[in-house]
């Protein structure tokens, strides 16, 4: 597992609108066994992709992939076994680290959270992100060797 | 027109504010650097007590060999014959930071001794810590009480205790790197900046890198993040700090080899991983409240709450159960339980600063700051903005850390300071204003601040302020008052930086390693015997000569005497010192099968009878039975060591065990004959039990034979005697020498070959 | 200039070989050769008086010396003047003869001995590692006993009419392992004498071995690095010599016991009365120093620190650095120390010209000590060009480096030169450098040290300058 497969496909997710329907698994999960409220969940699913801009598109389609590519990481780990335990640990880490970066600038970058940050322009959290995901892949690196 | 002439003097005020502060801090940080240089002043540019030595060595070998050879050096000069994996289990900060100090000096050709640069670091970051105070108490109340709380971290003598020159330790630049990353935690909270947060887990990395009591963070951060959630105060800053942080930061410290795994792994560090968990769970819930419709996110918020649980819990007990979470360490129940450790690891209850710390300790370290210290946190109360909790939960946390143990009293000491540094800042705001509408003066004072900190709240406020109207008599008792409270206050301060000097220069800057006493006519006398012995040590026995001592020393004959040891203060194997403490507890015939299988050529011992030095191997003895008795209940009886009436003896009335033991025999061989001349015959008069040791029970040795003994016989130095070269027991051997001297005696030397010239 | 340069080298150019002997022709006759050998210090000095008479036909002016092969490592000292006028006599090394296990060394006369004339010479030897303690382990309690091996009768080149030797010894007691008899000394107080014996033929010699009880420690320096920092700034010379010593002497029996060491400690250091004493003398407790007058700041450390029980006393005549070791150094111990102190430059600078001329003392540890090997480093001050050294006594080994030190941008141009087996006797002799140092560079370091912080200020400023530019451009990019 490595820790570029996580910076790779972000190039290509625009395209893969698909997956955005199995938005969050906890939420496809709850949807399937709640079928009586599922017809407002579609309902919510497409309020949000009106209103969502395609930069939080965007991110949220990169979220999702790091979410399935975490899960996946840790299917392997239990299956296979987590042998070279640092690689799994370095893998499986930079996909929790860089969602969690992601999930930042989502919500820094977010309109509606403003007042919140009232130091942080959209520019500067972009900024900060960078500087966070070279840390994090620095560490990510020197921690696989 | 009026307006700008305002803005422009407020400009230059300011700026004349900046300089002072610049000018202030810096002082500060003069004041913090000098007072800690008692030491050098006063005994010399000397490594201190025990541990320093350990990382003074490890700078020595970090220096000499490079980085990497520093992260994988195995040292085979302590823990004979096992070894130990130094570059793996030791905190690397320090040694890297003075490294690297090295470096820069030696690129600009400053050639100056490593030594210095170790002895002189921990004062160097005091005035580090300070300006980190200041930033940190900034955030809390404003840029006076920064500087007020810098002051007293700057002289506070529960920080000096630990970084006065020499004291080359982790914690010297540990404390630095508490505050540093509190206040860029601090700064990441209020901004909600992953810049700030990313930086935080830097410093945070540092400080895993620097001491084990990172944990310390590890477990302040998210306690604070799960009260604000607690509190119902979560919003998106929080989220954004602390996942950047933890993320980061995590990551970050599992490079350092002696943590590892350890964050995912170890219970101490579960409680972030779970706050972390829990965050993310909030956050996506926000999410969710925001994408959904109420009603709908209220079923799935309740059966996904249910469902997390369970699976949680599932999960950790069977992870505990499995073995994949280490089981809490001996030193974490301790923290609870202050009786555990004096039940189940006798090696942590004899470490005596692992002891409860006792009431006047806390006057001691911080004087008036401590009763400063509960008026400064209800002031935080009143304000409670979500850094206030911060503090708030830092306070809660470290009294009960420094209660427990007495080198914590060290994390407590910031909290303090920051504390009673609002305290007195809020107090003099009230009270030093003179002027005749004083209160209206503190109030727009007051609206000031609010204008910088808070500008969405002003408005509100300035109404508030209301023509209050005074009578002269009025007037002139609140100056009485306020001058009275001045005053007094003034005073305080006054005797606390002379108590702070005081306990500085008296009590902590002792090196230990060398002891200071008084010539009768007044001169200081410096009692060197430590070194002597150790330099005879390193000058005059085999290089890979073994020496066993307690494994106090052991850091101590490593870096002065240069030579391999049994065990040290590192105490990563409890057999092996158990191991040590029967040799010296038991006899002779049994301890020498001992020293032979672990080749031991010397012995060393701390004897303090003579001159008086309390912290001898007599009195550490005890531990030794019991840690020893802890492995081997069958050989060593710790009930054998007292009398009958239950008395620890060492003169006539001994038990016949105390008196064979080796330590016994080792500490007091000789001694009783050194006062053969003075108090008629009595015996050995022992300073430190006040016991006199007659010379009826005056040991004499057989295995063993005397190599070394110090000028104020505190360190006393053994060799191990070889297997008897006739293949005679050592006991029969030595009788027979005994013997044969007599005979010679009385012999006369009358047959001579030689012709004697002169006479 | 105003002191002779070198005289000896005695490793110098061996020219080993089989005729060494045949070059010595017997021209001279010794007609009294009598020796002085002083065995009241540490180390052995032997003092030669010779009248040598020229029995060749025709005028001599050069001199054979003959030494025992065996014994010329050990050598430290070896000069040869003329009684008359106390001059200093050229001595050349000539070579060994292996038959006999001589070494030949060429005496050069003040002038040309006619036939049948005499000319009275004196020779100065001092030898080292030559007393070996005897018993080699003794009881604490019990005295020190040195063994001096030696000859009854001097070796010689040339026939010799009459000798005698007179020894000096410290102590109470001499005994003369396996005695001859014949050869019996006449002892008077505190004296020895051998002799005097008539009609010695070249080359003989007869064995003689001297145990005598010794109060003194043989103290012995493995290894000295001296040190000498230039410094035109401060104004100063400072000295730093890091010193590996041991003593030679009788070793403890049954390891060292404090109390029969505090038992015996009570003995008067000065008294001149030595019956009463034991091997706890024989330890070195205190070292003495003389240092040039007007030394000052003088430290004393070792490996773990600050050594605090030194004195320091600066009076006019000169300064005395009183050094204690951290514990006795008994016979077969070892002790490892670093003294170090300034000296004013002025004292010892001459200028001439473009050329600076600076005076160092050769040697200037403590008395009564022998060196096995000495490496002396003269650090110049940054800049100095043209480097001359000239010492007194020729090295063994000479190399050129540059050190680097406070601030340095090009260095300081370093002179090591090494000798081995050296005495204490040499203290008096002095090495002379010169070099050249331009008023350029003594103000090259301050204008270095100034850019260099000119340029650290600088390089914040811009480099604050650039990151406002870059958070304007971002803002103005997004």
């Amino acid at each position: 597992m490595s820790k570029r497969s996580s910076k790779v496909p972000a190039m290509s997710t625009p395209t893969s609108i698909k997956r955005e329907t199995t938005l969050e698994p906890k939420q496809s999960i709850k949807s399937t066994s709640t079928s009586t409220s599922s017809l407002t969940l579609c309902q919510s699913v497409h309020n949000y992709w009106a209103s969502a801009t395609t930069k939080v598109k965007l991110m949220d389609t990169f979220m999702a992939f790091l979410v399935v590519l975490g899960v996946l990481q840790f299917i392997f780990c239990v299956l296979v076994g987590n042998f070279p335990f640092n690689a799994f640990l370095g893998g499986f880490s930079s996909t929790v680290g860089q969602f969690v970066l992601t999930a930042c600038l989502r919500i820094q970058t977010s309109p509606s959270n403003v007042q919140q940050f009232p130091q942080v322009s959209p520019e500067r959290s972009l900024g900060d992100f960078i500087v966070g995901s070279l840390i994090l892949h620095f560490a990510v690196y020197h921690f696989i060797n | 027109m009026k307006l700008k002439q305002l803005t422009f003097s407020v400009d230059t005020a300011e700026r004349v504010q900046l300089l002072l502060r610049v000018i202030i801090l810096i002082g500060i940080a003069a004041v913090a650097i000098s007072s800690r240089l008692f030491s050098v002043v006063r005994f010399e540019s000397i490594i201190h007590e025990f541990d320093p030595w350990f990382n003074f060595r490890a700078t020595k070998y970090l220096v000499n060999n490079g980085f990497y050879k520093f992260l994988n050096w195995f040292d085979d000069r302590t823990w004979y014959p096992l070894g130990r994996v130094t570059g793996g289990t030791l905190y690397p900060g320090l040694m890297v930071t003075s490294g690297i100090i090295h470096k820069i000096l030696h690129i600009f050709s400053l050639p100056i001794d490593i030594r210095n640069i170790c002895v002189l670091l921990a004062p160097a970051f005091s005035g580090l810590t300070a300006y980190a105070t200041y930033l940190f108490t900034k955030e809390m109340k404003n840029e006076a009480a920064g500087l007020l709380a810098a002051a007293f971290m700057g002289i506070a003598p529960g920080y000096i205790s630990r970084s006065v020159a020499g004291s080359y330790d982790n914690e010297a630049i540990a404390i630095f790197l508490l505050m540093i990353t509190f206040y860029l935690w601090i700064k990441a909270i209020k901004l909600g900046s992953v810049f700030w947060g990313a930086t935080c887990a830097m410093f945070y990395f540092y400080m895993v890198a620097a001491w084990g009591g990172y944990v310390f963070i590890t477990n302040m951060i998210p306690v604070h993040v799960f009260v604000l959630l607690l509190m119902g105060r979560y919003n998106d800053r929080i989220y954004v700090a602390y996942s950047s942080w933890y993320a980061l930061g995590t990551l970050a410290s599992m490079q350092i080899p002696f943590v590892g795994f350890l964050p995912i792994r170890s219970s101490e560090h579960m409680g972030a991983l779970g706050v972390f968990g829990l965050l993310q769970l909030v956050a996506f819930s926000q999410f969710l409240r925001n994408q959904l419709s109420p009603k709908l996110f209220k079923r799935i918020l309740i059966s996904s709450v249910i469902g997390i649980i369970t699976l949680a819990g599932l999960a950790l007990t069977a992870m505990t159960y499995a073995g994949v979470i280490a089981p809490w360490g001996g030193r974490f129940y301790s923290l609870w339980d202050t009786n555990y450790a004096k039940v189940h690891i006798p090696i942590i209850a004899s470490v005596s600063e692992h002891q409860p710390t006792a009431w006047p300790s806390f006057f001691f370290d911080t004087h008036m700051l401590v009763w400063l210290f509960p008026a400064g946190i209800y002031l935080i109360f009143q304000e409670l903005r979500d850094e206030h909790l911060f503090v708030i939960v830092y306070a809660v946390l470290g009294s009960y850390f420094a209660g427990v143990m007495v080198r914590l009293m060290l994390t407590l000491t910031p909290v303090i300071c920051v504390s009673a540094a609002v305290a007195i800042n809020t107090l003099f705001e009230m009270y030093t204003n003179f002027t005749i509408d004083g209160v209206k003066c503190t109030l727009t004072i007051t609206n000031k601040q609010n204008i910088i900190e808070e500008p969405t709240q002003v408005a509100g406020k300035k109404e508030s302020e209301t023509k209050v109207e005074e009578s002269d008599k009025e007037f002139y008792l609140g100056l009485v008052g306020k001058f009275a409270v001045i005053t007094s206050f003034a005073l305080y301060l006054f005797m606390f930086v002379i108590h702070c000097t005081w306990v500085t220069s008296n009590a902590y800057s002792s090196p230990s390693v060398v002891l200071a006493s008084r010539n009768p006519d007044g001169s200081q006398l410096l009692i060197d015997d430590f070194r002597e012995a150790y330099y005879w040590l390193r000058m005059n026995t085999e290089e890979d000569a073994r020496v066993m001592s307690w494994w106090d020393y052991g850091y101590q004959i490593g870096g002065m005497a240069d030579r391999t040891t049994l065990v040290d203060n590192n105490t990563w194997n409890n057999t092996h010192i158990a191991t040590v403490g029967k040799a010296m507890a038991s006899s002779e015939e049994k301890a020498y099968p001992i020293l032979r299988k672990h080749d031991v050529d010397y012995i060393l011992v701390v004897f303090g009878g003579h001159l008086g030095y309390s912290g001898d191997d007599i009195n550490k003895f005890l531990w030794m039975v019991r840690i020893s008795e802890g492995i081997w209940p069958e050989d060593i009886k710790e009930r054998l060591f007292f009398t009958d009436k239950g008395e620890y003896k060492v003169d006539g009335e001994a038990t016949q065990t105390m008196r064979d033991s080796l330590l016994y025999k080792m500490s007091y061989y000789n001694y009783p004959d050194l006062y053969a001349s003075i108090n008629n015959g009595a015996g050995g008069y022992d300073r430190v039990r006040q016991q006199t040791i007659p010379m009826s029970v005056s040991p004499k040795l057989n295995v063993i034979e005397e190599a070394f003994t110090s000028e104020n016989w505190i360190v006393r130095i053994y060799k191990v005697k070889d297997l008897d070269n006739m293949g005679r027991d050592l006991f029969k051997a030595t009788a027979f020498d005994e013997g044969r001297n007599k005979k010679k005696r009385k012999a006369s030397s009358s047959d001579k070959k030689a012709a004697t010239l002169r006479v | 200039m105003k002191w002779s340069l070198s005289f000896i080298s005695l490793c110098g150019s061996a020219i080993s070989c089989a005729f060494a002997s045949d070059l010595v022709l017997p021209n001279f006759k010794n007609i009294e050769f009598s020796r002085r050998i002083d065995l009241s210090r540490a180390n052995v000095h032997l003092s030669d008086s010779i009248t040598i008479q020229n029995i060749a036909k025709v005028p001599q002016s050069e001199y054979f010396y003959a030494l025992d092969a065996t014994e010329v490592d050990n050598v430290a000292l070896f000069f040869a003047s003329h009684k008359k006028s106390q001059s200093r006599l050229e001595i050349r090394d000539v070579g060994v003869d292996f038959e006999t296990d001589t070494s030949y060394y060429s005496i050069k006369l003040p002038y040309e001995l006619q036939p049948q004339d005499t000319i009275e010479i004196q020779i100065l030897k001092g030898i080292v590692n030559c007393l070996k303690p005897l018993p080699e382990f003794v009881d604490q309690n019990e005295k020190q006993f040195l063994l001096y091996t030696g000859s009854k009768i001097p070796l010689s080149a040339y026939p010799i009419g009459e000798t005698s030797t007179k020894l000096a010894v410290l102590g109470s007691t001499v005994d003369e392992l396996d005695p001859e008899e014949g050869f019996e000394p006449n002892v008077s107080d505190n004296n020895l004498l051998f002799g005097p014996y008539k009609d010695i033929h070249p080359l003989s010699s007869k064995t003689m071995l001297l145990r005598y009880d010794s109060p003194i420690p043989l103290v012995k320096v493995d290894k000295l690095e001296r040190e000498a920092w230039i410094s035109h700034w401060s104004n100063q010379i400072a000295f730093e010599e890091r010193y590996w010593l041991s003593n030679l002497g009788a070793k403890i029996k049954d390891g060292f016991s404090r109390l029969k060491f505090m038992k015996s400690a009570r003995f008067n250091v000065n008294s001149q009365n030595f019956k009463d004493y034991n091997i706890n003398f024989s330890s070195v407790r205190e070292l003495t120093v003389p240092l040039q007058a007007g030394s000052e700041n003088a430290y004393y450390t070792d490996l773990v620190g600050n050594v605090s029980t030194s004195r320091f006393r600066v009076d006019e005549k000169g300064s005395l650095l009183q050094l204690k070791p951290r514990y006795p150094i008994f016979g077969g111990w070892n002790y490892n120390f670093t003294i170090g102190w300034e000296y004013d430059l002025k004292k010892s600078l001459k200028k001439d010209g473009e050329r600076y001329l600076v005076k160092i003392p050769f040697i200037e540890g403590p008395v009564d000590v022998s060196y096995n090997e000495i490496d002396l480093t003269v650090i110049l001050p940054e800049g100095a060009t043209a480097v001359k050294v000239e010492p007194s006594i020729v090295p063994k080994d000479t190399a050129e480096f540059t050190t680097y030190s406070f601030f340095d941008s090009i260095g300081r141009p370093s002179v090591k030169l090494s000798y081995d087996t050296i005495m204490d006797h040499y203290r008096r002799e002095v090495i002379i450098i010169s070099y050249e140092l331009t008023t350029r560079a003594l103000y090259q370091k301050p204008v270095a040290i100034s850019a260099v912080f000119g340029a650290f200020f600088v390089t914040i400023y811009l480099l604050s300058q650039i990151n406002l530019n870059i958070s304007s451009t971002k803002k103005n990019k997004l």
